[in-house]
């Protein structure tokens, strides 16, 4: 139970750091659109 | 302080000062793909890794896609290292018969050397197996440490091109910084440290018969008390100089040995000490030297370097002093220096190294983000404590950790820029970039983040007694400043503890696994963010109104930055710590 939680929470981090990627880059497209 | 400290800390500097430049133009080549001297070694190798591997090297990335890749790359390997540390029972090079690594502390070890962090919560002798050591951590260390130069070298890429959407290829330059890089230096140090009696075998631990038998008597929780007679040792050993060569080259500072560098195994002589902290700062200093020459602009990188020397020359001044004074709760003893003693506070220090070698290398680790110690910082007088957490709080841009220094430092530099535009009422330019606001937004994203970790989970813990306090060894603010150097060790990815606290729980094990984290890879996003865009601009003819960013004026204002920075954001949680605790040992009072 522990190894499926604590490999789930590592995943699930890692899915979010890749999701503030994309909105750092949205944000940049944002900026320069304006 | 002595005359004899202070030639040691001149001598060692200037060692780094001499060696910085070939180094650092040894990198521009390798990096810039120029011929280098150790091409005809590393270029048939690297070509067969990407042929096996199914890498093409001419392809370059976009920001997003090099971060991406790094994100995934690290999620992959850390699973990997979690998955071994949860299997070692079952794996060969194991002659201790060690047990699985409990799932939270694997966790915790997992996050911890896949960021660079090497924070331990565990005895390595008593928990992790030679495989473990050398297959997964050892294996961190390196690629941990090669990716924090890519990612610095993808960064001056960013603010060297010009009208570019792309920042190099993240596989290619991870793979030229190990192997260009840190495994022929590795490779030479670890047998330099061998000549000075660093350990490097296999053989199961030794069991020494004691001279004389001692008795120990011991409470359990349950109320009970047990006594023991002693009459054996168990003395740990193992392949000892391979990982502690790139433990130092690489800015990690994970111990094979739980004493770290205070064990005779790990650091036996005061020249194995002065190559360790030599390497802490080697691969740091030479990169400035690679971003003046990647830039074009030589001048920019020795200005970087020389703030980071003033504010490393003002750390080691306040550490060596304040730990070269005597207590004064100790009235009754002569603390004087003597011709037969160092005089001064050598409570937690190596007689071996001496107060100058231990406040030098409790200063250099913690202006990188190595997090090797050689003395118990919890041990140093409170100012001398102070050091090492002003020097992390810093973002531990002093030469700071192997690339990840460099690409801090010029997130402030960027913001140095910033504010002289400001002051000067001009369009902010950066070595003929334009500095706008995306550019500031992501460098304060990345400015930001980083106390907010470190305090939000610094608060969190002080107001719980049953998860964060229950762990203290010392109440008051030593205490406070223990639990703050935990999170602040763990989001600057330092891994240096300051003891004290008893980690090793679910609480700590997770939230600093949290704050490993957050310090590592949700500061990086913003940075390459801030490289993608530098990278896609058009350069700016230089003007009157241009800040130029090669001068002792550009130094003084990025070492102000730095410090004002660091002050306005930890000075309320440092006066409750270090400072009072100052203030109170001048009244009578300890911890």
């Amino acid at each position: 139970m522990w190894d499926l939680g604590c490999i789930a929470a590592s995943v699930l981090f890692f899915v979010v750091a890749i999701g503030y990627t994309k909105g750092c880059e949205r944000l940049g497209t944002k900026e320069r659109q304006a | 302080m002595t005359a004899n400290g202070w030639f040691q800390i001149s001598f060692f500097f200037a060692l780094i000062l001499l060696c910085a430049k070939p180094l650092g133009v040894y990198m521009a080549h390798v990096f810039e793909r120029q011929r280098a001297w150790t091409d005809s070694i590393f270029r048939p190798i690297e070509k067969l890794i990407y042929r096996l591997s199914g890498i093409d090297e001419t392809h370059e990335m976009a920001w997003t896609e090099y971060a991406v890749v790094m994100l995934l790359f690290s999620l992959v390997t850390m699973l990997v290292t979690y998955g071994i540390e949860r299997l070692q029972q079952l794996l060969p090079l194991n002659p201790q018969h060690l047990a699985a690594v409990a799932p939270d502390l694997a966790l915790n070890t997992a996050a911890s050397f896949t960021t660079n962090t090497n924070w331990q919560s565990y005895v390595p002798e008593t928990t992790m197996s030679y495989l473990t050591q050398m297959l997964t951590l050892a294996y961190h260390n390196f690629f941990s440490a090669a990716i924090g130069i890519a990612l610095a070298v993808a960064l001056i890429r960013g603010i060297s091109r010009r009208e570019s959407k792309t920042l190099g290829n993240f596989w290619v330059d991870m793979t030229r910084a190990s192997l260009w890089v840190l495994l022929p230096a590795c490779f030479i140090y670890a047998l330099l440290l061998v000549s000075q009696g660093v350990v490097q075998n296999f053989r199961p631990y030794d069991q020494a018969k004691l001279v004389q038998s001692q008795t120990v008597t011991t409470t359990g929780a349950d109320g009970k008390t047990t006594t023991q007679t002693i009459t054996t040792q168990s003395i740990a050993q193992g392949p000892t100089a391979s990982q502690e060569a790139i433990k130092m080259l690489g800015t990690n500072g994970g111990g094979f040995f739980q004493a770290n560098s205070a064990h005779p195994f790990e650091n036996p002589t005061p020249l194995s000490n002065l190559m360790q902290m030599f390497s802490i700062f080697l691969i740091p200093a030479a990169l400035t030297v690679t971003l003046g020459r990647m830039t074009r602009s030589p001048g920019h990188g020795w200005a970087v370097f020389a703030a980071m020397a003033a504010l490393f020359f003002v750390g080691v001044f306040v550490a060596y002093y304040a730990e070269a004074q005597p207590n004064p709760l100790l009235h009754s003893v002569n603390q004087h220096v003597t011709a037969s003693q160092v005089g001064g506070n050598m409570e937690g220090k190596e007689v071996r190294f001496g107060i100058a070698n231990s406040a030098l290398f409790a200063t250099v680790t913690t202006d990188a983000s190595c997090g090797a110690v050689n003395s118990a910082h919890d041990s140093f007088m409170p100012l001398g404590g102070l050091v090492p957490l002003v020097n992390i709080m810093l973002g531990e841009v002093i030469f700071g950790g192997v690339g990840a220094g460099l690409y801090g430092m010029l997130i402030f530099v960027v913001l140095a820029v910033f504010i002289a535009g400001l002051m000067v009422g001009r369009t902010p330019e950066y070595l003929g970039k334009k500095i706008e606001s995306y550019d500031v937004k992501m460098a304060m994203l990345y400015v930001l983040i980083f106390p907010l970790s470190i305090l939000g989970f610094s608060a969190v813990a002080l107001m719980m007694p049953n998860l964060g306090l229950s762990a203290l060894a010392n109440t008051g603010p030593h205490g406070l400043s223990e639990i703050l150097y935990a999170y602040t060790s763990a989001t600057g990815n330092n891994g240096s503890a300051f003891a004290g606290l008893s980690a090793n729980t679910h609480w700590y094990n997770l939230s600093l696994t949290a704050a490993m984290l957050i310090g590592r890879f949700l500061m990086i996003v913003p940075m390459l963010a801030l490289a993608g865009n530098l990278a896609g601009k058009k350069l700016v003819p230089p003007s009157p109104g241009t800040f130029p960013v090669q001068t002792p004026l550009f130094t003084v204002l990025l070492a102000g930055v730095i410090l004002i920075v660091g002050a306005l954001t930890f000075f309320p949680a440092l006066s409750l710590g270090p400072i009072l605790e100052h203030l109170l040992m001048h009244a009578g009072k300890s911890f």
